[in-house]
């Protein structure tokens, strides 16, 4: 497959480099790792790192900013970080008040994250860990890893970033992102699959008049394979999948996100949210805050996902408050 | 007896295998997994072979090095795993003096370390269904263990593995569809133990 790419091995790494140089007024990439962090640090404001592996941006350095995450650790192309990256994010956002830790429930991510606040902790620093699993396509069971973290974890940088500049104390700002994940769904289809760079393969086979639903953002296999259906069609599917899940009733209010997977343009994006829009419209469901775009990628993957976020007045103010980040920017 | 030297070329010979079968293990891990298990390994493995400390001989210390850099190199699950496994082993060997049977019982507090990290039990389809039957053979067999008892025992384990339905990992999500299907971490796994053997064999006394 075609892509701009030098040597695979390289592409971390001169993306991180590339990002620094775009926006050098609100980036630094920590030297020797592949964190980038905050220029300026608030003081005695609880860090806010989050992580996981490359190939899904914006996410997840796009969120690195004022009022949302304090630093980002990239791992290999949709392979975890490792600890020792972790702990100089956590090192380096540590204001005194202690660090929140923002993972995806994927196996490697998990682990990953914990020694790392093993470690932190071995060197005196306070640090919570929150795990998102807003996927509804996979079933969560003893026997099984659970639910993956997929776009849901836009909104938990946002509501606990808002939490820890208001200088909400560790334990409030964990309890807030716990409720942000009890309260997010998501569900995503893919068309056409991702393709790791110097891998000879796509991550998974599909067919012309096919689309893979319930997808992850690896190229892990979805929930079923169906036929190509319409955007409406398909509008109708995500929002019955994830609604399913979350208990709403009429006059509750939301938070959506239509995330492209990376290959699809806006205006398919802004298509799938017109019917989704609309169903949310038909049962009574506000959507007090809607985001398209590409939030949580998988390389050039066809698709989209749906996130939806059940708000509380708390968890509405904080989602809906400024932020200055590349990828999400809420003026005053 | 386990010297110093033989727990660098035990690590030397796993790299090797490791490189050489790098797109059996992405073959396997992108069957089951994410397809990345060969390229993580071989750049863990890599590093681990670039610092070992060739003057130390204590083999303990050479294992807890490797541990730290396939912790720090190679990501993903297997990183914290293979990273516990020799970080805890290495922790656990002490002085120069070490006997085969001194190896089992350190290998032993690895793989219980694994279990811990991976919140894994056995038949669960992972690399402690190949490391933990081998472990036991060990730790059986003591001074006596040869390199057949190890590649022996290693065979069977990976035959077993593969009949297995996967509860850990991305794997997990396939749930019957896996099974028949081989673990790409149980495969690597087997290597390590496979270049066990063919350090002992050298060594001519096991």
């Amino acid at each position: 497959m075609k892509k701009i790419i030098n040597q695979p091995d390289d592409v971390v790494s001169q993306m991180l480099d590339g990002m620094v140089k775009a926006h050098p007024e609100s980036y630094q990439r920590l030297e020797g790792t592949t964190v980038l962090a905050r220029k300026n640090l608030s003081e005695n404001k609880v860090g806010i790192v989050s992580g996981g592996g490359s190939g899904h941006e914006p996410a997840h350095a796009g969120f690195v900013g004022e009022g949302m995450l304090d630093a980002a650790v990239s791992g290999e192309v949709f392979t975890s970080p490792t600890p020792d990256q972790m702990l100089e994010a956590i090192k380096a956002v540590d204001q005194g008040a202690g660090v929140l830790l923002i993972t995806k429930n994927y196996t490697g991510d998990v682990m990953n994250f914990e020694m790392a606040a093993e470690m932190a902790e071995d060197e005196g620093i306070t640090v919570e860990q929150v795990i998102v699993n807003d996927d509804v396509a996979v079933e969560d069971s003893t026997h099984t890893t659970g639910r993956r973290g997929v776009a849901g974890t836009i909104f938990v940088h946002k509501i606990a970033g808002a939490a820890a500049q208001e200088g909400k104390t560790l334990k409030e700002v964990k309890a807030l992102a716990d409720e942000v994940i009890h309260n997010v769904r998501s569900m995503g289809a893919a068309l056409h699959p991702a393709q790791v760079p110097g891998s000879g393969n796509p991550g998974f086979d599909i067919k012309e008049n096919e689309m893979e639903l319930g997808i992850g953002i690896h190229g892990e296999p979805g929930m079923e394979t169906i036929g190509l259906v319409s955007a409406d069609e398909l509008a109708e599917r995500l929002v019955e999948e994830v609604l399913a899940e979350l208990e709403l009733k009429q006059g509750d209010e939301t938070a959506v996100i239509v995330n492209g997977m990376g290959a699809t343009p806006l205006m398919e994006l802004y298509i799938l949210n017109n019917r989704i829009h609309d169903l949310l419209k038909e049962k009574g469901i506000k959507s007090e805050l809607t985001l398209v775009g590409n939030y949580m990628t998988a390389l050039e993957m066809a698709g989209a996902s749906l996130t939806v976020l059940k708000l509380t007045n708390e968890l509405k103010k904080y989602v809906t408050n400024p932020c200055q980040t590349i990828a999400w920017t809420i003026n005053d | 007896m386990f010297t110093a030297e033989m727990a660098r070329q035990w690590i030397k010979e796993s790299a090797k295998k490791i490189e050489s079968n790098k797109e059996q293990l992405t073959d396997l891990d992108q069957v089951l997994g994410d397809g990345d298990h060969g390229l993580n390994m071989t750049r863990g493995f890599k590093a681990a072979v670039e610092q070992l400390n060739e003057e130390t001989d204590e083999p303990g210390k050479v294992l807890k090095a490797v541990g730290t850099s396939l912790l720090s190199k190679i990501g993903g699950a297997s990183g914290p795993l293979y990273g516990t496994l020799f970080m805890k082993a290495g922790n656990q060997l002490e002085g120069t003096e070490v006997q085969l049977s001194d190896l089992s019982s350190s290998l032993r507090v690895g793989v219980d370390g694994m279990k811990k990290r991976g919140k894994a039990e056995r038949e669960e389809k992972t690399m402690i269904d190949l490391l933990e039957p081998v472990i036991e053979l060990m730790e059986e067999k003591g001074n006596e263990l040869t390199p057949a008892h190890l590649i022996d025992k290693a065979k069977e384990a990976l035959e077993h593995v593969k009949e297995y339905e996967a509860k850990k990992g991305r794997a997990a999500y396939y749930k019957e569809k896996s099974k028949g299907k081989q673990d790409a971490g149980a495969q690597s796994s087997y290597y390590l133990i496979e270049s066990l053997a063919t350090v002992l064999d050298k060594d001519g006394e096991a």
